[in-house]
């Protein structure tokens, strides 16, 4: 699996560039997923400022509300959250797809024309995956505090000027650099597992449906297990 | 005057000015030479265009599609007759000794074999007896754990692999499912290798996709994506795609595999005529027995991991072998335990 990332990472600087390839891939796993991130991360948002608003009212602190929402989604829930929707929705794709061509021996078809696989399917798809990922984090991370806004401001009458006054107080650029750094390095989790375990698809459908279940698996377990990671060394 | 082909070795060849269809119509008192100088004349000449005389000549009622099929099958019969007697082709592609286990099964068994240049060679013997895998040594999709294959002089074995590449683009090869791009339609799938291996420009792209795709008969199916194919279309279209980069090499993994009588015979016919045409060396696993002795010069036995018995196929067909007898016959009991 090391081996695969090494080869992978090597091509991603050797010629030939397809752009319209990479584009397709970007268009893929980055705006065809739009739709389930600003919905996941308006709800995430709602849930907090709801929660949040009932546990901050208790030790009369309701004015911590906005940095709340926005550092929680900022460092952990919008990369984490983004993550697991990318996989659940792009990475069984990948997964699934790459393990397709292996068993119909497209893969092997490449290799008979003398086109590396490895750097017309896999580098492509690596590098959607790596650039779209902190995209999508932004964007859950803007429609997230817009999220706890909706049921804080609107809906349990905290004033606007105190709930982006607060974020505007305590969410430092450290902040949003740690969640884009995870999210980057969430890209690359995803796309490398579940590319990887495409590749190596062996025996038919049924190996299609194992590949996809364990790097489904293994991408949500391996996320939070180096979400860990960076937040214990970036805290 | 048509232009000479151009092999990716370097290698050229000067076609006649009828073309090896025009030459065999001709030879066979089928239609006249007169008549085949204007049809060329009227489509303005040119390689692939001496190529497509048959179909042309069909088109245009001069002579039954039937004809056409039968003096080409005669002509080759011909041609396997005479192998027969001097089957004196010298051998592009060589194994020595290869070897290969997978899942702890002796796949390979140290099999030495030949295959003849500018022939036919059809590679037969019971399932599992490893034909995909040595098809697979050919084009070094697969590693031997001992021995070597060589391609010409040339062994394939610590080669890098941007030389490998340059050996590969002397082959094509068709896979038993045809391995077509699901995400592209015919067009597309046959003008990929020239799209990503070749400066040809998008006008001579299209031109020779055109060209390939007509003389499978599906011209008018360019736009069709591979789930709106039959199985035997679909082979039609990897063949397509193996002949337009015009290689030295074709290797054909069961192209008849999962096809009724009609259109395995039908495919036989299309591998004829296009060896007939381009003269390719060609290399068909196949379990089509008895057909597949009619269409092709040489024959390999594989058995058990090793070459049972190979040679020019009326020796294989006549073969006192009870192994091969017994697979030529279909029969449940013998050599071949099977129940």
């Amino acid at each position: 699996m090391f081996l695969f990332l090494f080869q992978v990472v090597i091509h991603f600087a050797l010629p030939p560039f397809r752009p319209r390839n990479l584009l397709q891939q970007i268009h893929f796993i980055g705006i065809r997923s739009l739709f389930v991130i600003i919905l996941t991360a308006v709800f995430t948002g709602m849930v907090l400022g709801l929660q949040g608003y009932y546990t901050l009212s208790r030790f009369g602190s309701e004015g911590l509300l906005g940095p709340a929402v926005a550092l929680s989604i900022i460092r952990e829930l919008g990369p984490v959250l983004t993550g697991f929707v990318v996989t659940g929705r792009a990475g069984s794709s990948l997964t699934s797809e790459m393990g397709v061509l292996r068993i119909k021996e497209q893969i092997d078809a490449l290799e008979t024309m003398g086109i590396n696989p490895l750097k017309y399917l896999v580098v492509p798809r690596m590098e959607a995956g790596i650039l779209t990922l902190p995209l999508l984090n932004a964007i859950f991370d803007v429609v997230g505090i817009f999220g706890g806004y909706l049921v804080a401001v609107q809906l349990l009458g905290l004033s606007s000027g105190t709930y982006f006054g607060g974020i505007e107080a305590n969410v430092s650029m450290h902040d949003i650099s740690v969640g884009l750094i995870k999210s980057f390095s969430f890209g690359l989790l995803i796309s490398w597992i579940c590319t990887y375990k495409g590749y190596v698809t062996k025996r038919g459908a049924e190996g299609v449906s194992k590949a996809v279940t364990s790097a489904v698996v293994l991408s949500f377990v391996m996320i939070l297990v180096w979400d860990y990671f960076i937040t214990s060394i970036m805290l | 005057m048509p232009e000479p082909t151009e092999h990716p070795n370097g290698s050229t060849t000067q076609p006649s000015a009828l073309g090896p269809i025009g030459d065999i119509l001709v030879a066979a008192g089928v239609v006249d030479k007169e008549r085949v100088h204007d049809l060329l004349k009227e489509h303005g000449g040119g390689r692939v265009e001496t190529e497509l005389v048959g179909e042309r000549l069909v088109e245009q009622g001069v002579i039954e599609r039937k004809d056409l099929l039968t003096t080409l099958h005669e002509a080759f019969r011909k041609e396997i007759e005479a192998y027969q007697d001097a089957p004196d082709s010298t051998p592009i592609l060589r194994f020595a000794g290869i070897k290969k286990t997978l899942d702890n099964r002796n796949v390979l068994d140290g099999v030495d074999l030949e295959i003849p240049a500018n022939k036919i060679t059809a590679i037969i013997g019971v399932s599992g007896g490893g034909k995909t895998v040595t098809l697979k040594h050919m084009i070094g999709l697969m590693k031997p754990d001992a021995g070597e294959v060589y391609v010409g002089d040339q062994a394939l074995g610590e080669l890098p692999n941007r030389k490998l590449n340059d050996i590969r683009k002397r082959f094509s090869m068709l896979f038993q499912g045809g391995a077509l791009f699901d995400s592209m339609n015919v067009f597309d799938n046959v003008a990929f290798p020239l799209r990503e291996k070749t400066k040809l420009s998008e006008e001579k792209i299209r031109k020779r996709v055109k060209q390939n795709l007509a003389r499978v008969n599906l011209g008018a199916m360019g736009g069709k994506f591979p789930d709106e194919l039959s199985g035997g279309m679909m082979k039609r279209v990897a063949l397509a795609r193996a002949m337009v980069t015009r290689p030295e090499i074709i290797l054909l993994d069961e192209p008849t595999a999962g096809l009724d009588p009609i259109i395995e015979h039908s495919i036989h016919h299309l591998i004829c005529d296009t060896f007939l045409r381009s003269r390719y060396t060609m290399v068909v696993i196949s379990h089509a027995v008895p057909a597949i002795f009619n269409f092709c010069h040489h024959v390999v036995v594989l058995h058990q991991g090793k070459v049972l018995e190979a040679g020019p196929s009326l020796d294989i067909v006549n073969s006192d072998n009870p192994v091969i007898r017994q697979f030529i016959n279909g029969e449940l009991h013998g050599p071949i335990k099977v129940i």
